[in-house]
């Protein structure tokens, strides 16, 4: 099995709206992939299509199998996080440990112990007294102790401070990340996840716009910060957007040829979070 | 067998109160015979004086009786909360996202929210029964002298026809246990209407349309408390030869699987 994921042509439409149209993808095993796209555009229906939580159109293999017919046997290699604050009021600390134990054989209970050791959170705390953050942190304890083939994350952070971010994303690539699991994050915070990435896809309207790995990223696409008396001769490349920034005028480029555009100013490879914005924006 | 254990214990966990419906009760019934003047209605004037002695085991018969009556009572009301309730919380708390993200099928969930209302709660319905028959009786005999019919080996009898009883009521009303967790799987809010409103409107419907009332005289016997016909010997079958019993099993089988997918597939959006 070479591919873990491969989607084709995956559909998915809600009434009128079209959530997904004809999405086609591939990951690979041992990949940090991020998915990237506005509310709404269709990256939460994927990884439900993937998650085997909602029909759908098309292709669609997960770790082999259809994620929609077989989802039971799939969740014993899959682990994720759907939404955050979807642990229930009464539930204990302990006695979401003891669940998880119960009925995961890849859970790791002195894992997720060790992970909560670091938190606030004690044992016989319920869910109902914590913070929206301490819920995170649970939550996230209780995946990062499953040993899992395929890690699925949806704003895995939202609602945690700074520093519990780093530690977490620290633990995810230190601790958990092998070249064994693949993990599937979307978030907000791009520029979080930027060098954690092993590949990213941009997603829009239901369409990838990008899929491609990080570090193709640099051939396929140029940033130039023209210099003041260049910006004429840069915008005649066709730039895809441009943008101001400190009086220096910013272009982005798709497949320019790198020596020509050195010639006009400093050329560099743009960051995901730039080249999104620039792609989601074109030539404002 | 670990994970059906979990199941069960998680259902526990999150309704702490559950379990403990009938033994309440039975608390307040042995209150009753210890400080009143053994004094329920259904009981007071037989267990008093002469009737003890004359008729004891008619005596304590209506005593039992009544003591099982009302733990069953509490027992069915508290087994309708739960079954309505206990796909729709879930639901309501979106944690059946939490649920679902685990190696648990959907079949299992289910099943195990079924075996939790009907049989755990009438598990514990019964022992406790019986445990209150024998506690009054002791009760009762340290107060008024105890006849001797050899009580406890009539204690006994009685606690084998609660056991068989309760597992004939299980069955009878396996079909409603299971549509009113459907009604809890499939319903957005208030799942007691949608448990309600389709055999009313059933009813209704025939009687305007047809101007009869077979439906309506079927739910009426189906849901009719049917303490007559239960077994009370080990060679009465009991409700056990009734085929709209094994009928009513066929049909819970068959709400369970379409529960199950309803599960699967509700709110997927």
């Amino acid at each position: 099995m070479s591919a873990l994921i491969s989607a084709r042509g995956l559909r998915k439409q809600y009434g009128k709206h079209i959530a997904l149209d004809g999405v086609s993808f591939e990951i690979p095993p041992g990949r940090i992939v991020g998915l990237i796209g506005r509310n709404g555009a269709g990256k939460t229906t994927t990884l439900k299509a993937i998650l085997g939580l909602t029909p759908f159109d098309g292709e669609l293999q997960v770790l082999g199998v259809n994620p929609s017919r077989q989802r039971d046997a799939l969740m014993r290699d899959v682990s994720f996080i759907a939404d955050t604050a979807v642990l229930p009021k009464w539930l204990r600390v302990r006695n979401a440990l003891d669940y998880v134990e119960g009925v995961h054989p890849a859970f790791e209970r002195a894992r997720a112990e060790e992970f909560l050791r670091g938190t606030e959170l004690r044992l016989d705390s319920r869910v109902r007294h914590l913070s929206k953050g301490m819920v995170t942190q649970l939550q996230l304890a209780l995946v990062l102790a499953i040993k899992a083939k395929l890690l699925v994350l949806d704003e895995p952070t939202l609602g945690l401070d700074l520093l519990y971010r780093r530690k977490f994303y620290d633990t995810l690539l230190n601790d958990y990340m092998d070249n064994q699991r693949t993990i599937l994050v979307t978030t907000h915070q791009v520029e979080e996840i930027e060098n954690l990435l092993t590949d990213v896809m941009f997603i829009e309207h239901g369409k990838l716009l990008l899929d491609s790995p990080v570090d193709e990223l640099g051939e396929r696409y140029q940033q130039l910060i023209a210099n003041a008396d260049a910006t004429q001769a840069a915008r005649a490349l066709q730039p895809f957007h441009e943008r101001s920034v400190f009086g220096r005028t910013v272009f982005f480029y798709e497949g320019a040829d790198a020596a020509q555009l050195a010639t006009l100013g400093e050329v560099r490879t743009p960051g995901i979070a730039d080249l999104f914005v620039a792609r989601m924006q074109g030539i404002a | 067998m670990k994970t059906w254990a979990m199941l069960i214990r998680r259902e526990l966990w999150e309704r702490r109160g559950l379990w403990l419906g009938a033994p309440i009760a039975a608390l307040f019934l042995i209150a009753l015979s210890l400080f009143g003047r053994v004094g329920w209605k259904v009981g007071r004037e037989r267990m008093e004086d002469h009737a003890l002695w004359e008729a004891p085991s008619v005596a304590y018969g209506a005593v039992w009786g009544g003591v099982s009556l009302i733990i069953v009572i509490v027992t069915m009301m508290m087994m309708i909360g739960y079954l309505l309730d206990a796909l729709h919380a879930e639901r309501k708390d979106r944690s059946i996202l939490f649920w679902r993200s685990l190696p648990v099928t959907d079949r299992d969930t289910v099943l195990a929210k079924f075996a939790v209302g009907m049989l755990v709660l009438p598990l514990i319905s019964a022992a406790t029964i019986v445990i209150t028959h024998a506690v009054i009786t002791g009760a009762v005999s340290a107060r008024y002298g105890s006849p001797d019919i050899g009580l406890w080996r009539y204690w006994w009898r009685a606690a084998w026809a609660v056991f068989t009883g309760t597992s004939q009521l299980v069955l009878w009303y396996a079909p409603v246990g299971s549509w009113l967790l459907l009604a809890s799987a499939w319903a957005r809010r208030a799942p007691f209407l949608y448990a309600l409103v389709p055999p009313f409107a059933l009813i209704v419907g025939e009687s305007m349309l047809f101007g009869s009332r077979v439906v309506r005289d079927y739910f009426t016997a189906r849901l009719d408390f049917p303490a007559g016909r239960l077994m009370h010997r080990e060679t009465d079958g009991g409700l056990l030869t009734d085929p709209q019993l094994w009928l009513g099993v066929g049909i819970a089988a068959v709400l369970l699987t379409i529960t199950i997918r309803v599960r699967r597939y509700r709110d997927e959006a």
